[in-house]
């Protein structure tokens, strides 16, 4: 099936039937790892699975050999045995489902690691496309279903058919017939079991649906809640609620009501097991083909295999669920990285200019964003990109950073076409500040260094010195190591943007990309700006997406960026006297910067 | 937890019902081992093929009630728990209804959903299924008792000894498995918040090539999150361990001094068979007592953080009483806002007046208060200081409902909701068609609508049609006008419309007699249609007087209308 861009990390499920093979197969890799581990644990499981039947066996022992030979010494023997064996079966089991949910999680955190690493590598496009909650929910929540795949579905499936093969051989070398006798039992559950997955299915499909409907009328509500309450429509929301919560129970209901279903069936099923050892077997046992040891032994069997069973059927919904999700997991898996094998060419520093060339770029439907755009950049020039919101101005910043491509035309470090360098070589010679301050969890040094450790705290400190924040970190109640997001400091907009020029100075790039945020601040945290970015842009190449006049009044040439063209340029002062669209601009910002 | 206990006292009939077939169910679980007994020593004795018959039948005739009550009862205690779901959601969300904006600003959209959807489902298994299963597991126990007691006192002394030990070590390790549980839980929340700072910083983490770092990192916090979940895993399959090797332990009491008294005579193979099953029976209630704990605990928290939501302070408080009002000129007297107690005054010390009838245009910057003077208007907040008063009446003392009433409002983002457009211009509201299509019409949608397949029943939002902006806005506007207000009020509702639609729409909507209209407009253009007009500036009114008055002062009314001008030749 072909597929979109769009449902790359689609929300709607797929029935999946098929496909679960495939889904399988993609998961296997990730416990290849752990093969010796996932080995020993399995056979492990199986040992200590088979040992449990050893204890009905020695029970049937005691009962029709010890007791009425009145052999207290035997009886004590096997009591010995049996405590030994248990006791053993008991430490296996510990440690092989330790070992067996260690493997899952570490799995599944490699899964994770994966994941996350894949969506730092596809094409910004996506981030576009797709709410961060719903790529979270990707890498934290449909993995963690998978889990349950694993350290439960597998487990109680091997477990079972470990039970059902080693008891039937029991059974057989105990009594054939009595074997017989119920074994005409298995073909009839197989049915139930598949009649039951088929149609519960549906059921659980339609119990998601509802909920992520519940779900998104509650998100709709939240945001119109003001609407909401002056068209006073509480009672008709209200009630929609209760329709939509009653519908979702009905359909839950319908779910239970087939499982439930599916639990009689199986409890039935133990009872018939019982009756037919009790009452066919008790009557051979009264004629003395058989013992009393042989009818308990059958009867514990069926008792221990039915336990599992029911476990079983728990697991459907879990399945169904990982399946969704895996299946979901690996459509991110499977998307195009950004990056092209022509990326070849290394850069290190910017030699003589950037040139825009031809350059022209739509993000989708040929909505032309930029169109043939011309200019170059001397080194060591400092440009400020102005115009309209939507004039395209972040568009040719997010070309030169490669976030996306030109669709014609093409941009010249020195004279390489940029498609043609080595993107993480171009990233590196550029310091990006965006308009919203990104902080990380973690310390503020490490957030100014990016975690990379081998930026010395020295460094760290200078920048920050210089981007005018060093004595406010050093009033905070950790200083350097302050966490922010989780001791939640509150720092000021325009020390946050601080912060952000002060990370710039630190990696102390050859070209500076500064796009400016737009929100108006106190003029204590302007004037602080004003100092920080200053310091910035001192001797480097700079690109400054420009909103307030005492931003461009710093570039040594404006370029205005109008419907995706450039249609005037100079400095400041030449574009004022030429009173084209520049002056308009700034009448416009001294209009509302004048009180 | 209030709301469980609530639940159950308007469901004692069903918790009658339920105690009761617990028992009765338990009994015929535990009478099993019973009826077993009696027909194995039936055959040690040889009696006839008869009886024998006749207790097998026995057997299957409890073994089918067995298996009615064993599904029964917890199909009704899940269906209880999707019944307690329900209620308690449309319980929260009609609270959530009444909560104002200082609610939406503590909890934002994701965190109520959070609380709505994962913690009331849990609270609502706990609710029934959660609390019924100590409440089964101890009645097994003490009725299994009963039945062991009643074969062998020492026997059974001797088998439940052990459990003894059970308790004892459960009250040891408890503490350490929530403990556990809670720190697991924060790695977790940790991972995601790792997840959310890097996605959303996505274009930083890119241009700074700071990929292998950040997977680097993320590898770290999964790490202690893996040790998080060890630790977990660990107490979990400890308990588990403990608990069965408990009960062998039982089981090797009960083979050894078991068959010790078969030998002396004390009891029979029958019996004997009888106590293996009690002891396995057992086995599993004890698990959940012991677990019923943790789960208490865990169902605590969930409980706080629904009631957290549920008790929020809901800003306005309807405690008005006036229910007749004759709508008269609304006057504000030295009305002051702001938000919080550490955050500046939006609003300071307004005085107007909005005489009845008349079209009033509100002009100022961004961020000048204007929509916070609109939202005290309608009372979807209460200023700080000062009063508002419609004729003599301050807006406090009338009813909330009977205020509200009173006005259409179209807010600067339309928000619709994803229906159909019929339901979104209705909006609860019923009509007929005629006055359906003179709104319609009014709005200027008439075209719009036709050019929709399905007309007025085509779906809209999310798994509709997208809309643009001016399109929404209009919706809005017939929505707020189909509610014939009397006071109608534009908060840059036609901003996405363009200019001559805009003027026609004004034009029309203030040549509605008996309603007064409130305009606020980027547009000044528009506001000219206006008999008064009020600028504001930083929350203060600077200047007021018609349109043309207005310009002729040359203040910041005239500056914000060249300010406009020039944006319009911009676009261009």
């Amino acid at each position: 099936m072909h597929w979109h861009d769009d449902e790359l990390i689609s929300e709607e499920e797929t029935q999946p039937s098929k496909k679960n093979w495939r889904i399988i197969s993609k998961l296997l890799p990730y416990f290849k790892k752990y093969k010796i581990k996932i080995i020993i644990a399995s056979v492990l499981l199986l040992f200590s699975t088979l040992l449990t039947l050893l204890g009905p066996i020695l029970i049937k022992r005691v009962i029709d050999i010890e007791i009425p030979q009145k052999n207290m010494q035997g009886l004590l023997i096997i009591a010995f045995i049996y405590l030994v064996v248990q006791l053993f079966i008991i430490l296996v089991r510990y440690f092989q489902e330790i070992e067996i949910q260690k493997v899952g999680e570490r799995a599944i955190a490699d899964l994770k690691s994966d994941l996350f690493e894949q969506l730092l590598h596809i094409p910004v496009a996506h981030f576009d496309k797709n709410p961060v909650g719903r790529l979270i929910s990707r890498v934290d929540s449909d993995t963690e279903t998978l889990k349950f795949l694993f350290s439960q579905t597998a487990v109680v499936l091997i477990q079972n058919i470990a039970l059902i093969i080693g008891m039937s051989i029991v059974m057989m070398v105990v009594n054939l017939r009595l074997y017989l006798l119920i074994l005409f039992m298995l073909p009839i559950f197989l049915l139930i079991f598949w009649w039951f997955e088929r149609s519960v299915r549906p059921v659980y499909l339609a119990v998601r649906k509802k909920v992520a409907e519940i779900n998104s009328y509650i998100i709709e509500t939240l945001h119109g809640l003001p609407i909401v309450q002056i068209f006073q429509q509480e009672t008709n929301f209200l009630k929609k609620i209760n329709t939509l919560g009653k519908e979702k129970c009905t359909v839950e209901i319908k779910a239970l009501s087939y499982w439930y279903r599916i639990w009689c069936f199986v409890d039935l099923g133990e009872v018939i097991g019982i009756i037919l050892v009790l009452g066919i077997g008790g009557m051979w046992a009264l004629h003395g083909a058989i013992t009393i040891g042989t009818i308990f032994l059958f009867i514990s069997y069926i008792t221990r295999l039915f336990g599992p069973l029911r476990r079983l059927s728990d697991q459907v919904n879990v399945i169904e669920r990982a399946f969704a999700s895996a299946e979901r997991v690996f459509q991110v898996l499977a998307t195009k990285r950004e990056g092209k094998e022509q990326e070849k060419e290394l850069v290190k520093s910017l030699r003589t200019h950037i040139t825009f060339k031809d350059l022209s770029f739509y993000y989708e439907n040929e909505n032309w964003v930029l169109e043939n755009l011309n200019f170059k950049i001397k080194k060591g020039e400092r440009i400020a990109l102005v115009g309209e919101t939507g004039g395209g101005k972040t568009s040719i910043i997010a070309l030169l950073l490669k976030f996306y491509e030109p669709q014609k035309g093409t941009i010249l470090i020195d004279d390489t076409c940029i498609s043609k360098i080595n993107r993480n070589s171009l990233r590196a010679m550029i310091g990006f500040v965006p308009q919203d301050v990104i902080l990380f969890p973690g310390s503020i040094m490490e957030n100014l260094r990016l975690f990379d450790e081998q930026i010395s705290p020295r460094k760290v400190i200078e920048a920050a010195t210089r981007a005018c924040i060093h004595d406010r970190i050093c009033k905070l109640p950790k200083s350097y190591d302050t966490n922010i997001i989780e001791q939640g400091v509150n720092l000021s907009f325009g020390e946050r943007q601080l912060l952000s020029y002060a990370r710039a100075l630190v990696f102390d790039p050859d070209i500076l990309i500064l796009d400016e945020a737009t929100s108006s601040v106190d003029p204590e945290s302007e004037r602080l700006i004003q100092v920080g970015m200053k310091e910035l842009l001192k001797d480097r190449t700079a690109i400054i997406i420009a909103h307030r006049l005492t931003t461009t009044r710093l570039a040594d040439r404006v370029l205005v960026i109008h419907k995706g063209q450039l249609i005037e340029q100079g400095t400041h002062a030449e574009l004022l006297s030429a009173e084209g669209y520049y002056h308009k601009l700034y009448k416009l910002q001294y209009l509302s910067v004048v009180r | 937890m209030k709301s469980i206990s609530a639940f159950w006292k308007k469901k004692k009939l069903w918790l009658l019902f339920l105690i009761s077939f617990t028992l009765v169910k338990t009994i015929i679980v535990l009478l099993f081992p019973y009826i077993l007994k009696d027909i194995i020593d039936g055959i040690e004795k040889g009696f006839a093929e008869q009886k024998l018959l006749h207790f097998v039948l026995l057997l299957g005739v409890l073994g089918v009630f067995r298996a009615l009550f064993s599904t029964l009862l917890p199909y009704s205690r899940g269906r209880l728990n999707e019944i307690f779901l329900v209620e308690e959601r449309t319980s929260l969300f009609s609270k959530i209804l009444s909560k104002g904006h200082s609610f939406t600003n503590r909890f934002p959209a994701g965190d109520v959903l959070q609380r709505l959807d994962h913690d009331l489902s849990e609270l609502s298994w706990f609710a029934c299924s959660g609390i019924f299963r100590p409440v089964v597991a101890v009645i097994t126990v003490l009725v299994a008792l009963v039945f062991m007691v009643d074969i062998n006192l020492w026997l059974t002394v001797l088998a439940v000894l052990p459990s003894t030990l059970a308790i004892f070590s459960w009250l040891k390790i408890s503490p350490y498995e929530y403990r556990y549980y809670h720190s697991w839980r924060d790695k977790m929340a940790k991972v995601n918040n790792y997840l959310q700072s890097s996605f959303s910083g996505i274009k930083l983490v890119k241009s700074y090539t700071m990929e292998k770092k950040n997977h680097r990192q993320f590898k770290n916090i999964l790490v202690n999150r893996i040790e998080a979940a060890f630790k977990v895993i660990k107490i979990e399959t400890l308990i588990h361990t403990l608990f069965t090797a408990i009960e062998e332990i039982g089981i090797v009491f009960i083979l050894l001094f078991g068959g010790i008294f078969i030998m002396r005579g004390n009891i029979t193979i029958g019996e004997f068979i009888a106590f293996n099953a009690y002891i396995i029976i057992l086995l599993d209630p004890m698990i959940t007592i012991g677990h019923f704990f943790v789960s208490k605990k865990r169902a605590e928290v969930q409980n706080e953080r629904l009631e957290e939501v549920k008790d929020y302070s809901v800003d306005i408080e309807d405690k008005g009483k006036v229910k007749n009002i004759v709508v008269e000129d609304i006057s504000m007297s030295n009305v002051s806002f702001k938000y919080s107690k550490d955050v500046p005054l939006i609003l300071k010390g307004i005085n107007l007046r909005i005489p009845i009838t008349k079209k009033i245009g509100l002009a100022g910057t961004v961020g000048s208060g204007k929509t916070t003077l609109i939202n005290i208007l309608m009372r979807t907040i209460d200023p700080t200081e000062g009063e508002v008063k419609i004729g003599t009446f301050n807006i406090k003392e009338i009813s909330l409902e009977k205020l509200r009433a009173l006005y259409g409002y179209v807010p600067q983002e339309s928000s619709l909701f994803s229906d159909t457009i019929g339901n979104n211009i209705l909006f609860g509201r019923k009509c007929s068609a005629a006055e359906l299509s003179r709104v319609i019409k009014l709005a200027q949608l008439a075209d719009f609508i036709k050019r929709q397949p399905k007309g007025l029943d085509e779906l809209i939002g999310e798994k509709g049609l997208k809309l643009s902006g001016g399109e929404k806005q209009r919706i809005a506007i017939a929505r707020a006008i189909l509610k014939k207000p009397k006071i109608l009020i534009l908060d840059d509702a036609t901003s996405n419309l363009d200019a001559e639609t805009e003027r026609e729409l004004v034009n029309q909507l203030s040549a509605t007699p008996d309603t007064t209209l409130i305009i606020i407009s980027h547009r000044l253009s528009i506001l000219s249609v206006c008999d008064y007009i009020y600028t504001i500036d930083n929350g203060v009114i600077v200047e007021q007087g018609t349109h043309d008055a207005l310009l002729k002062k040359k203040g910041l009314y005239c500056r914000l209308y060249q300010h406009q001008l020039i944006e319009e030749e911009l676009k261009k």
